[in-house]
């Protein structure tokens, strides 16, 4: 730690190192650790359930930057923006520094680790003792791997209750349907890449649903156009989701009708006998028949046409894929719905073929809300008198109708691990901080097949324990086993784990010693294996009866439907105390920081609402004071709500920030999050939101443009590259000795999911500046992702564009610096200096991409006020990358910092940079590899030939700029014609 | 040139009038020292906290890289203009009538540029490194962006600065020694010591006339050249509405306009306060008001063009610019200036409104007002809705750049009225040279 | 006469002030007092052990890096143990404390200087860092110099002080032109 302080402290302090400074060298060094030299280790994303294999970054001890695990099968390399920000977990300035308990004023004190677990190893024997074992519970995260059994069979020596994995977003409607069509309990595996159309109803598969890099991936190779074939999309949902802007077809229902809509679906397919051969139509006309399309169509508000078109494309896919998630499947029609969503994939021939049971999901392992709601009611009881959460924070993840909080003042003693202060942790008599799972040993398999191995990336940042550790010192303290004896017999979880993996690796390896086996795992990330598909069968009994009506909703019939949605940025909440996926701008509303309630438009002029004005949404179950986000598009029978805001604890990032929208759902059984009608009133107030983009009409100025289908084609066949504007300059064409660095971009592939601009703040130690500063056009991003939109606001062609600096050859901002901190290097890059920059501003003035980012406040001394990087924050900063002082200007770089170090690396061995060998962040992270990054002066580089692509075009090209990056045109299908 | 009864001064009127500026000020005068060093106090620690904080204390953003700072740098370079105009090409043309509002201009051309002069310092968000670019031979082996508008402005505005002030010294050197024959005293020793042994021979004559006449050779380019460079700032630049050759033409001509106006505004209260009604006479208030109308006339030109180039060149962006700045957020604005600048001007067709001081003071206070507002609206609106849609946004000024841009009236005004006590005003030799000989018999 | 003697004046502080100048750019520094009296005359000179002995990371490394407390002690467990500095250097390894050397060589934190591509291009450590060998204290006079650059002004050009970019820049530039070498000399490769 002395060296991190250290080595982090000159970082901190860039720019200003004249104070006498004390170099501190290793006592005794750690093998292969060189300061200077990045040493990277594998391990797993564990921002939600997906499970993405990660590579940490680690320079003198600490982790500066999270990159995807390009071995690993389930994101190849890509992170998504939440996993780009797990880093702000593990340095989180407010994470707790160790151990506490409550005292009896009932504020936390820290203790000793050695007291704290005493207390409840003497609380736990005592309940032990009596046989009150049944009176302990564990709720914890959903653990897949092996702390997850260490945790069940911790409960079974304890006798305590089965422990619950409780999460919020646990798709338990998908293995219930499952189970009633199929017979087997499981979420299956979503080939989206194997399919020729995707039918979603609702399901976010780009920002939340399931596994969503992998789906976005997937998503891209099934519809990104390549070579003149291009898959299809058809999303239907009452509201423009990201997801939703990614589809060629967006099909706008009444909320609540996704069942009726997958079954008139259905109805066509067999009217018109479309179904694949052999499937049991007996059984499907049982289901689909009864409902009328005309009704249907009423009431969903999709033509009859389109039901039928969506059903004729989906059917002759052969084969496509149907997926239902976000809203449709939490409604009180869930498990139908979803039921439905399964017998379309059975009708169509899907099943087996895109829909695979086996690998199936492991999100099954969740538990359902039911049972949560069972123990909810046990707490109540008193029946409870120990709970123990793991990385849970049921306080904030369920509706306050649960009486959960009610519920917990009964239990005498709550001990809670997670080493961050949310809600319910606040309210635990002791707190255990748990290792971040950056700084753990453990496992995690998203799904069959796929076990993911978690190392330590680095020493722990502060005094927290592994939970694991902590689970086996005490159940062997209270069982009274001797040391090595007992179900506990491990020193460390780490040994634990070691040993289950013996298992595993007779399972994936049997061949290989045990040793080599680690090793190998350890350096891959984990091991994984392809599993065969289960064939299932439909069965024909028990169908129960069709609703043929919408899910139903509670609360004034006059109101409007609430859509409350997982937040593609906060996921379930747990990361909202993330400075940069708070700042990160929503993409559909460029919303930073505040949460808000997107009102129809219709609405909004009825009721006299702007943008910003304050509303007090009101159900049933109780109400929230949020500033509205007026909309265009959004169904004019609902309002929309994003979860993950609202937080009343949880740091200062996260504190009283929006509302939570759960506050309006019932309580129960189930978790619904489309369940009642809310009524809108003006309060009078006002919060104007930070909006980063001033305006989604791009006034023909042609910044982000599209193709047809049909015209690619023909470009694609013709070949011909399109006459660049190449304005006469004044100045000499420049040389490139050696290399000219450029980018593309696909606009075609990108789907705006942001990862690119976490990426690229972590590389390059961008300061968060705040809502004001965001608000006042003042934002520090590097990177932006721009939404633009064309045709019928109702229903608008969204067009996704990441902006940053184009490196133009004749570059406006160049001539006009009086200092030449802003100038053009040898390989075609536009540099900007910071220590030279002096401030005129003018360098942005003239950019006519306006890409410059200005020092307004002074970021990086911490005696400023507007320090960004409170402790200890500091150690996330890249040693590679300058720490801008006040009053200058940066920008994108190209990640010059990369180029630098691959030179350098070439240089080792005498060859010039190979073709992919530097990549940039944004290039690194991104999903669906829709940015390239490279050599322009070598015809045969990735990026070269993007670069030649008929679809190609430079932003702004009549400027006579020249930038070196080009961006590929959208390719856009004709409506109902798709 | 008369004297409100009609009669002409003699030569020792002319110094006893003249040095009656000089007694000991009233205490309506240290009153308004006083408000206006309490100003200028108010801008110096707005301009601290500017520093401390940093440029986010101003109301700058993303796309309003430059607003208020460079609005009044140029707005005083312009005001800077005029001085030199009347004394040095007026001179060259011989206008006799400029000899005694010369003084004062001139002194108002230097103040003006010595305040133009701290913008560029103000503006950087670094001015502590501002010293880089100045071209010295330094160990970093690095030199300015010759490249650069912003160097040119630097070597512009120094000549100009230079030039002016040994011009204005010069011509100031035989009041000094009149005044130094008149006072007593350490005052004497003081002016004594200005007037740099000036003891009026013919020789020292001779060679003062060909100075004073070799310098105004030299500063009439200036005058031109100066703030046509300013405007290279903006036409040089890419941003709809900047990049126009007609700029400097258009900047030069502003200039003058708005350097006449503040001369008014200076002499009116002058010559109002210290009863020169025998020196600055209708004469020269109807001269300025001539100069004023034309050059407004020339300006309604310049501002047909630039309307009728952004429309006429078909371009996207200049078209959408000049739209969005006349009818949208600061449409108010930019019709102010229009009113100010090419109709208020108008009424000076009249002869009567030409002498009836009034009318002329609220005519160069507007005239003041539209050319401030001029370079606001290059710059601010014009920055606001450039290229990029996804930035346009609006600026808001601060407490802090406000101040700023307040406290430089006041630097510019407790420089006006400390010299206009210690300094002859109105130019005793050139006054004395308009009138006739004095006749022997006179002085019985 | 009086202005006779004003020019004098005049004259004699200029010179007064230049004088000042020179001097003050002359004359050595002395070396900070270190938490060990560490001598590189007796290692580096005397017993000739190579720098990249200890300094072990310059050759692969952006830093050359400070030798572990644990590497000085393998020889120091026998060599000279019982000299007073090697048991202090005892007393840390035994405290398991790493040694606060007090910094002597340092760039700003917004360059980047890698010792790697130095050493490989066989720059000898003593180009900048100096005769280190013979110093029995190390002691350096590095960065910006106010009286330098002053000199510089008035034409007295004398070359940059240490570890400035104007020494950086022209020994990149004379190598090339003599060594015919590829030394870079973009900013953006020391400043990124």
């Amino acid at each position: 730690m002395k060296i991190v302080g250290s080595s982090a402290g000159a970082v901190a302090a860039a720019g200003c190192g004249q104070a006498p400074e004390r170099i501190l060298p290793y006592v005794i060094p750690p093998d292969n650790l060189i300061p200077g030299v990045a040493s990277w280790f594998s391990t797993v994303c564990r921002e939600c359930p997906a499970g993405c294999g990660v590579i940490a970054r680690n320079r003198e001890g600490r982790v500066v930057k999270l990159e995807g695990n390009p071995d690993h099968p389930v994101n190849r390399g890509a992170l998504c923006i939440r996993g780009q920000a797990a880093l702000q977990g593990l340095y989180n300035p407010d994470r707790l520094r160790g151990p506490m308990r409550q005292d009896a004023s009932g504020a936390l004190k820290p203790v000793k680790w050695e007291e704290a677990e005493k207390l409840l190893v003497e609380r736990l024997t005592g309940l032990v003792k009596q046989g009150k074992g049944k009176r302990i519970v564990v709720m914890s995260q959903l653990e897949s791997g092996n702390l997850g059994r260490l945790i069940e069979s911790w409960a079974q020596a304890l006798g305590a209750r089965r422990p619950i994995f409780y999460e919020p977003f646990n798709y338990e409607a998908i293995h219930h349907a499952s189970r009633l069509v199929f017979g087997r309990d499981a979420i299956p595996h979503y080939a989206l890449e194997e399919a020729n159309v995707i039918l979603s109803f609702g399901a976010d598969f780009l920002e939340s649903w399931l596994s969503p890099v992998e789906h976005a991936r997937a998503f891209t190779r099934m519809h990104a156009f390549k070579h003149g074939k291009a898959g299809t999309f058809i999303h239907v949902e009452p509201r423009l989701s990201l997801t939703a802007a990614n589809a060629d077809e967006w099909v706008r229902n009444a909320p609540g009708t996704e069942e009726l809509l997958a079954l008139a679906i259905l109805k066509v397919i067999l009217n018109e006998g479309l179904q694949a051969p052999g499937v049991d139509v007996a059984l499907l006309r049982n289901v689909a028949m009864p409902v009328d399309l005309e009704a249907a169509a009423g009431q969903s508000g999709v033509s009859v046409e389109t039901i039928k078109h969506i059903a004729r494309t989906f059917a002759k896919a052969k084969p496509g894929i149907a997926v239902g998630g976000g809203v449709a499947v939490t409604s009180t029609l869930a498990v139908e719905t979803q039921r439905a969503i399964h017998l379309l994939n059975y009708a169509a021939g899907n099943v087996g073929r895109t829909v695979r049971f086996g690998p199936d999901s492991a999100f099954v392992k969740a538990t359902p809300h039911a049972i949560v709601g069972l123990l909810t009611q046990l707490m109540a009881q008193g029946e409870i008198d120990v709970l123990l959460l793991i990385h849970a924070n049921p306080l904030f993840a369920l509706p306050p109708k649960w009486g959960f909080a009610e519920a917990l003042k009964k239990v005498p003693l709550l001990v809670s691990f997670s080493n961050q202060p949310d809600e319910t942790t606040e309210q635990a008599h002791l707190i255990l901080p748990d290792l971040h799972s950056l700084e753990s040993w453990g496992d995690f398999s998203p799904r069959e097949g796929v076990v993911g191995l978690m190392q330590p990336t680095m020493a722990p940042v502060f005094d927290s324990r592994a939970v694991g550790d902590v689970l086996l010192s005490v159940g062997r303290q209270v069982l009274g086993s001797p040391a090595g004896k007992g179900p506990f017999r491990w020193e460390t979880f780490a040994e634990y784990l070691k040993e289950q993996w013996r298992g595993i690796a007779r399972e994936y390896a049997p061949s290989m010693p045990f040793d080599q086996f680690w090793e190998e795992a350890l350096r891959r990330g984990g091991v994984w294996k392809d599993v065969a598909t289960a064939p299932v069968q439909a069965r024909s009994a028990p169908v129960f009866p069709i609703q043929g009506k919408p899910a139903s909703v509670e609360g004034d019939p006059q109101g409007l439907t609430l859509l409350v949605y997982p937040s593609q940025r906060f996921y379930d909440g747990r990361g909202a105390n993330k400075p940069w996926l708070q700042e990160a701008p929503d993409t559909m509303t460029q919303v930073t920081w505040d949460s808000w309630i997107e009102v129809p438009a219709e609405v909004a002029k009825k009721l006299g609402i702007r943008q910003g004005d304050l509303v007090k949404v009101t159900s049933p179950h109780g109400a929230i004071e949020l500033p509205a986000y007026v909309s265009e598009s959004l169904h004019p029978g609902a309002v929309a709500i994003p979860i993950g805001q609202g937080h009343t604890a949880y740091g200062r990032y996260a504190k009283d920030r929006g509302a939570n929208p759960l506050t309006l759902l019932p309580g129960g059984a189930g978790l619904s999050f489309l369940s009642v009608k809310v009524t809108l009133t003006k309060t009078g107030g006002r919060r104007p939101l930070a909006i980063a983009q001033a305006t989604h009409d791009q006034d023909d100025r042609e910044i982000a443009q599209h193709v047809g289908l049909g015209a690619a084609r023909e470009l694609e066949l013709r070949g011909a590259v399109p006459e660049k504007a190449s304005h006469p300059s004044m100045y000499p064409d420049l040389k490139y000795p050696e290399y000219r660095w450029g980018m593309a971009v696909d606009l075609d592939a990108c789907t705006g999911c942001q990862a690119c601009v976490i990426a690229c703040k972590a590389e390059n130690n961008v300061p968060v500046v705040g809502k004001e500063q965001v608000a006042y056009g003042r934002d520090m991003h590097w990177l932006r992702l721009e939404r633009w939109q064309e045709g019928k606001p109702e229903h608008p062609e969204n067009l996704f564009l990441p902006m940053f600096c184009q490196h133009c050859e004749i570059a406006p901002c160049e001539p006009v610096c009086p200092v030449f901190a802003a100038y053009h290097t040898e390989e075609g890059l536009n540099a900007q200096i910071y220590n030279r920059c002096v401030g005129t501003r003018y360098c942005n003035n003239n950019c006519p991409y306006k890409v410059r980012r200005f020092n307004w406040w002074d970021y990086s001394s911490p005696a400023s006020s507007s320090y960004a990087f409170p402790d200890p924050l500091p150690l996330q900063l890249n040693p590679d990358v300058t720490v801008r002082q006040l009053g200058v200007m940066e920008k994108c770089t190209m990640c010059v910092q990369r180029i630098v170090a691959g030179k350098d690396a070439a240089r080792d061995e005498k060859r010039p940079v190979r073709d992919g060998e530097v990549q940039t962040a944004c290039q690194q992270t991104c999903p669906t590899q829709a940015i390239a990054f490279g050599n322009l002066k070598d015809p045969s580089s990735r990026v070269a030939k993007l670069s030649r692509s008929p679809r190609g075009y430079h932003v702004l090209e009549e400027l006579g700029t020249r930038p070196a990056v080009t961006y590929l045109k959208k390719v856009t299908r004709e409506h109902g014609k798709a | 040139m008369t004297d409100s009864a009609g009669r002409q001064p003699t030569y020792a009127d002319v110094n006893r009038d003249v040095i009656r500026t000089l007694e000991p000020p009233s205490p309506a005068y240290f009153g308004w020292m006083a408000v206006v060093a309490l100003i200028l106090t108010a801008g110096i620690l707005a301009w601290t906290w500017q520093i401390y904080a940093g440029m986010g204390a101003a109301g700058k953003r993303t796309p309003q890289m430059w607003a208020m700072y460079i609005t009044t740098f140029v707005f005083w370079i312009g005001i800077g203009h005029a001085g030199t105009l009347i004394s040095a090409i007026l001179y060259l043309f011989r206008a006799r009538w400029r000899t005694s509002i010369y003084r004062g201009a001139e002194a108002m051309t230097v103040f003006a540029v010595l305040t133009a002069g701290l913008f560029p310092l103000i503006h950087a968000g670094r001015m502590w490194f501002a010293y880089w670019l100045l071209p010295y031979p330094n160990q970093r082996y690095l030199w300015p962006n010759f490249r650069s508008p912003l160097v040119w402005d630097v070597f512009a505005i120094s000549t100009y600065l230079t030039i002016s002030v040994v011009f204005f010294c010069v011509g100031l050197l035989p009041d000094i020694a009149a005044i130094r024959d008149a006072s007593t005293g350490w005052r004497k020793k003081i002016y004594g010591v200005l007037s740099l042994g000036w003891e009026g021979t013919d020789r020292q004559w001779r060679h003062y006339r060909r100075a004073y006449g070799l310098f105004a050779a030299l500063a009439t380019p200036l005058v031109l050249s100066v703030h046509s460079v300013v405007s290279w700032d903006f036409a040089m630049a890419l941003v709809p509405g900047w990049h126009s050759t007609l700029f400097a033409p258009f900047f030069v001509d502003g200039a003058i306009f708005s350097g006449f106006a503040m001369v008014l505004v200076l002499i009116i209260p002058m010559r109002y306060f210290w009863n020169l009604y025998a020196y600055i006479t209708d004469k020269h208030l109807d001269a300025m008001g001539k100069l004023i109308l034309v050059t407004s006339l020339v300006l309604s030109y310049f501002y047909l063009c630039e309307a009728f180039t952004a429309w006429y060149s078909g371009d996207h962006f200049e078209r959408a610019s000049l739209f969005w700045k006349a009818t949208k957020s600061y449409a108010w604005a930019f019709w102010l200036q229009y009113f100010c600048n090419s109709l208020v001007p108008l009424v000076l067709f009249w002869r009567r409104a030409r002498t009836h001081t009034p009318t002329l003071y609220v005519v160069s206070i507007l005239v003041l007002i539209g050319m401030w507002f001029e370079r606001f609206n290059i710059i601010v609106p014009g920055l606001g809705h450039d290229f990029y849609p996804y930035t346009w946004g609006i600026y808001w000024p601060t407490l802090t750049d406000t101040m700023i841009v307040i406290g430089s009236f006041a630097w510019f005004f407790i420089l006006f009225l400390g010299f206009i006590k210690v300094m002859p005003s109105v130019s005793i030799v050139e006054v004395k040279e308009t009138l006739p000989h004095p006749v022997k018999e006179a002085h019985h | 006469m009086r202005t006779k003697v004003g020019v004098g004046v005049l004259g004699l502080t200029l010179l007064a002030a230049a004088l000042f100048l020179v001097l003050s750019t002359r004359g050595q520094a002395a070396g900070p007092a270190q938490p060990i009296a560490f001598n590189h005359q007796v290692h580096a000179d005397q017993y000739k052990i190579d720098c990249q002995y200890c300094h072990a990371d310059a050759r692969r490394s952006e830093y050359a890096g400070i030798p572990s407390v644990s590497r000085c002690m393998g020889c120091h467990k026998i060599t000279a143990a019982d000299r007073p500095e090697v048991q202090k250097l005892a007393g840390f390894f035994n405290k398991n404390e790493p040694i606060p050397w007090v910094r002597i060589f340092k760039v700003p934190e917004f360059v980047y200087f890698p010792h790697k591509a130095h050493v490989r291009a066989n720059v000898k450590c003593q180009t900048c860092h100096g005769p280190i060998e013979k110093m029995a204290v190390v002691e350096a006079r590095t960065g910006q110099n106010l009286a330098n650059d002053l000199l510089n002004l008035v034409g007295l050009a004398r070359s940059s002080t240490p570890l400035t970019m104007g020494w950086c820049v022209e020994c990149h530039t004379t190598m090339n032109a003599k060594e015919k070498t590829k030394a870079p000399l973009e900013c953006v490769t020391c400043h990124h």
